[in-house]
């Protein structure tokens, strides 16, 4: 040890000091701390929880105590605050902070980013929402996309970034959305409503007048765990008596579907198998014997729906096709015997069934159909509005068939400007082109401007969007086919992206703003999205990290650029909001539940208002269709539809229809070269793609390293792979790395990796390997029809492979990658 | 304007904590091209040769000279790429990432530091809200421990416990990076050759 010290003097000393800079530690009274800690509730999309918060850190989380089953997700919440993937401070991509607009466009995704102050990223925020609007006004921003925000009804992402960017100028919105985006778009022809996002028939009805449940394409054991507001997992329960009437012979449980999902393996119960993608042949095969059995319930067919006689024209062969879909014409396509469609169809008839669809099956090309078709067979079982009978689309989604207490829940900060108000840029001239456009069609809206596609009966013409603006949204991790992508993000000028991690979309952008958790804001949530069962607070469990900050202070700032900022905060602090929420409830409900002053309320953490009230869907236009009508154009359930055959589209008509698909396995298009069908349905262990880059708990269920790949063991075998193996899949669209997961759930010919998983590429290239497993760099980007436009992910042909030699590392997460020393 | 500096522990460690936490403006820049980070590298020769590096830090320094891009843009995204971002560009100055808990940020090292500055009546001087354990607050601590203690027992003993586990991945990780200029890569192992010479 040295201690010898040399002086300097002049001019060199003040060259010197200049190089050492302020100290980054300060002379300071010492903060009293509490050894034991203190715990404190909140809410997520994984539940209602606990967190022990000590010396200013999250040490603990676990589900709060009357959280009836709690999911193992929580174990990831910690992870993902105090992940090294967090954003730390506001970036700028370093090429396009010097040029702007002309910046090389081709490197974004290469990593190369510069450190900007708060205050230069909120200017550069509002210099190009400024160029943007003035250059090409409205139709060059497009700020529709939106996704999954972090839980709480106040700093709901969603509702900051519109507003704030509404106030400055209009711009193009998107309609619908990825998880649903067929189905909300058919079915209120057919049955008057969304019905994806209703509430459903009460649990406690279906287990006492279910004789049989069919799980069609759903898997609500799985997808239960989270919900859109704080989940109360109070759905769950029901399962388990589901489980032991279905042992003790009261119900009969049948899962259509590929793949042996959980839930059925929860609840027990048979499994149906039919081959990916063929579910309108099978329907029609039912539809088929239905009607030649006599089994349809005609009374119920006559007064509560339309088009019945040309459907079933078409279903006998007395249609423009002339193809009689007999259940021997199905069990060609489906992959199953003529008698197991004709069994089926004798048993759905024959008591009273419940039908329970989820979401994956109108994920796919015609992905219309199917939720047509099942609103036709249970029309023609008579069964809807019955108690235990019918169709639900929606019974795995966010505590849906929860029974609803009916009290009012908390509003939310507003998504638009105040009434009167108009923005700084006023201008409605979109060049000629559409104001909105279906979601999913985006990709196709950067690579075609001024290109025209038929959407839901209009023609939607692309706007020649320049810039993009993401906020609590990950279209690199939802959107299909990373290699299309990479391709029409090198048309956009400038991306902006809010965030609290760098995921693709981060690294995809030109600027980057650090958003804070939702466990370092104070907040408000459902508790129970249809169910009601509660309010619960959201207390900051710590301060923001790193230079991040809340949305609600992020877009105050950006409107304060051009003198907004009171009326978009209407002059109120965090606390003033939520309190205001929380009283706004209050007095809503006076009379009818009793719901304590604020101040006990953030106290106690919770307020419940008991059990809900069982309810029938449909119930109410069965027993008066004139006076509780359909929303559809008549009015009833619409078997065939003049509205949608009028719009005259080739890929859905009058009527469903079996289509076949532009590829599909066991024998459809193209399985010749890519045989095996990729489904790429909602993760397990994550929420889409949020809580991916909790390091801790992706190791609980990652395959050396990266995404499973679930395979049947016929097609590990065949391939020579064995489970634990690194495989590398792909298509003519890209290609991928997963680790290999065989298990006889999974029939041959079909492949599972769960969407969400973050995107990786080896290299800033088209085509480039994808480290980790994003299925999305291999699904097919076209829409389900001219109808919706919607995503149609689930139809996805690929081949598999053993990965030989070297692995390159994943590239999607931060984090230590072991180095050889 | 200093008339007058003193050079010891104290500066050195000052100067690597500056240089790990925020990005070198242009008058630093212009600074370590008139030759005024000189001393510091003659200081620390006193301790652990460095000459090799310094002869590289003098010629990254004219590679960036050289370079067009306007206001060190390319050496702040070096900055960036190394201590901001995350994956595999980066090498990100927190010892949480190394040794706490699997991999977690504000980790066992972070409340190590957190008690430490505690008991120094020390805190951060930062806008943001840092882990304690990152790299700078660390050299800052140090360095008062140096010059609190010329006999540099304090401060080895800190070394060994606090850096010695880390910094060897650390400066792996640096080397390994992508980085367009040198600066940043030689200065960490400059940094790296320091730390272990005060290893007991």
């Amino acid at each position: 040890m040295t201690t010898r010290r040399s002086v300097l003097k002049g001019l060199a000393a003040s060259a010197t000091a200049s190089l050492l800079g302020p100290s980054v530690l300060t002379r300071a009274a010492q903060a009293a701390t509490s050894s034991e800690g203190t715990w404190h509730i909140t809410g997520s999309h994984w539940g209602a929880v606990k967190a022990l918060v000590k010396g200013g850190k999250v040490v603990e989380v676990k589900p709060l105590e009357d959280d009836p089953r709690p999911t193992d997700m929580v174990k990831g919440i910690k992870g993902l605050i105090y992940n090294p993937s967090r954003i730390k401070y506001p970036m700028a991509r370093a090429d396009w902070l010097d040029k702007r607009e002309n910046a090389d466009r081709t490197t974004r995704g290469d990593n190369r980013f510069v450190r900007v102050t708060w205050d230069e990223a909120l200017d550069l925020f509002h210099e190009e929402l400024e160029r943007v609007q003035t250059t090409y006004g409205p139709s060059g921003l497009f700020a529709g996309a939106t996704g999954w925000r972090q839980t709480g009804q106040f700093h709901s992402c969603i509702n900051h970034m519109n507003r704030a960017v509404s106030m400055h100028g209009n711009y193009v919105k998107k309609a619908g959305d990825y998880s649903t985006g067929a189905g909300q778009t058919i079915l209120p022809y057919v049955l008057g409503s969304t019905e994806v996002y209703s509430q459903g028939t009460s649990w406690p009805v279906i287990l006492e007048n279910s004789k049989n449940v069919v799980f069609w394409a759903s898997d609500p054991v799985k997808n239960l765990q989270v919900g859109w507001t704080c989940e109360t997992h109070e759905s769950l329960p029901y399962f388990d008596e589901l489980r032991d009437k279905i042992a003790a012979g009261e119900i009969n449980a049948i899962s259509v579907d590929p793949v042996r999902t959980k839930t059925q393996k929860h609840i027990g119960g048979d499994q149906l198998y039919i081959n990916p993608m063929t579910d309108v042949a099978f329907m029609l095969g039912i539809a088929h014997t239905l009607y030649s059995e006599d089994l349809h319930d005609k009374e119920f067919i006559d007064v509560y729906a339309l088009g019945f006689d040309q459907f079933i024209a078409y279903v006998m062969g007395k249609g423009e096709d002339s193809i009689e879909k007999t259940p021997e014409w199905a069990a060609e396509i489906c992959g199953i015997s003529a008698d197991q469609i004709r069994d089926f169809a004798r048993m759905i008839a024959s008591e009273r069934t419940q039908l329970v669809f989820g979401w994956s099956v109108q994920r796919q090309q015609h992905g219309e159909q199917p939720y047509w078709m099942g609103a036709i067979i249970a029309t023609m079982t008579g069964q809807v509005g019955l108690p235990g009978g019918g169709i639900s689309y929606s019974h795995h989604y966010s505590g849906v068939g929860v029974p609803q207490t009916g009290a009012n829940m908390p509003g939310a900060f507003p998504l638009n400007l105040d009434l009167g108000k108009v923005p700084e840029h006023d201008s409605s001239n979109f060049n000629g082109a559409s104001s909105v456009i279906p979601v999913a069609r985006w990709v196709d809206m950067l690579l075609n401007p001024g290109g025209k596609i038929q959407h839901n009966g209009h023609e939607v013409t692309f706007p020649d969007v320049r810039m993009c603006v993401f906020t609590g949204c990950n279209p690199w991790h939802h959107h299909q086919d990373r290699n299309k992508m990479r391709k029409a993000f090198q048309s956009l000028e400038t991306v902006i992206t809010v965030d609290y991690s760098w995921n693709a979309t981060c690294r995809h952008s030109d600027l980057v703003l650090p958003a804070c958790t939702q466990f370092e804001r104070n907040d408000i949530d459902t508790y129970g999205a249809y169910s009601n069962t509660g309010v619960i607070a959201m207390r900051k469990l710590v301060d923001p990290l790193y230079h991040s900050k809340t949305d609600f202070e992020i877009f105050t700032a950006l409107c304060d650029r051009f003198g907004r900022a009171k009326e978009y905060s209407r002059g109120m602090t965090e606390m003033q909001w939520v309190e205001q929420m929380y009283e706004d409830t209050r007095a809503s409900n006076t009379g009818n539940f009793e719901m304590p002053a604020f101040a006990d309320f953030w106290e106690e953490g919770l307020v419940r208002f008991g059990r809900g009230t069982d309810w029938v869907r449909h119930a109410d236009f069965r027993e008066d269709p004139e006076l509780n009508a359909l929303g559809t154009p008549s009015g009833f359930i619409e078997i065939s539809s003049r509205t949608i055959e009028k719009f005259g589209y080739d890929d859905c008509g009058a009527h469903p229809k079996w289509m076949e698909k532009i590829e599909r396995s066991h024998g459809g298009p193209k399985s010749d070269k890519f045989p095996i069908w990729l489904q790429s349905c909602h993760p397990d262990q994550r929420l889409h793609s949020q809580m991916c880059e909790s390091d801790d708990y992706r190791e609980s269920y990652a395959v050396a390293g990266r995404e499973p790949a679930w395979i049947s063991p016929q097609d590990a075998a065949e391939r020579g792979i064995e489970d634990g193996d690194i495989v590398r899949v792909f298509n003519d669209r890209g290609q991928l790395l997963a680790g290999a997961k065989v298990s006889d759930d999974y029939a041959p010919g079909v492949v599972r990796i769960y969407e969400g998983a973050w995107y990786g590429p080896v290299d800033a290239s088209i085509g480039a390997l994808d480290t980790y497993g994003d299925p999305n760099t291999l699904t097919l980007d076209v829409g389900s029809s001219k109808l919706a436009q919607a995503t149609s992910a689930n139809t996805c042909l690929v081949q598999i492979e053993k990965f030989e030699g070297d692995a390159p590392a994943v590239t999607s997460f931060g984090g230590p990658v072991e180095v050889t020393l | 304007m200093n008339d007058v500096l003193e050079i010891g522990h104290r500066q050195i460690c000052h100067w690597f904590a500056g240089l790990l936490v925020r990005e070198i403006n242009q008058t630093q820049f212009d600074a370590y091209l008139s030759g005024a980070a000189d001393p510091l590298f003659e200081q620390l020769q006193t301790l652990c040769d460095v000459s090799a590096e310094r002869v590289s830090f003098s010629g990254t320094l004219l590679e960036v000279k050289g370079e067009a891009t306007p206001q060190l843009r390319s050496l702040a995204a070096d900055f960036a790429a190394l201590f901001l971002l995350d994956g595999p560009t980066s090498a990100l100055p927190y010892a949480s990432l190394y040794i706490g808990e699997n991999g977690t940020m504000f980790g066992a090292p972070h409340q190590d530091m957190i008690a430490r500055l505690a008991d120094a009546g020390l805190s951060q001087a930062l806008e943001a809200n840092e882990p304690a354990d990152h790299i700078a607050f660390m050299l800052d601590y140090l360095g008062r421990l140096l010059e609190a203690d010329p006999s540099g027992q304090v401060a080895g003993n800190f070394v060994n416990d606090s850096f010695a586990p880390w910094i060897d991945s650390f400066e792996a990780r640096v080397i390994a990076a992508k980085t367009e200029f040198q600066f940043y890569p030689v200065i960490v192992r400059v940094l790296c050759r320091y730390l272990r010479a005060l290893k007991r």
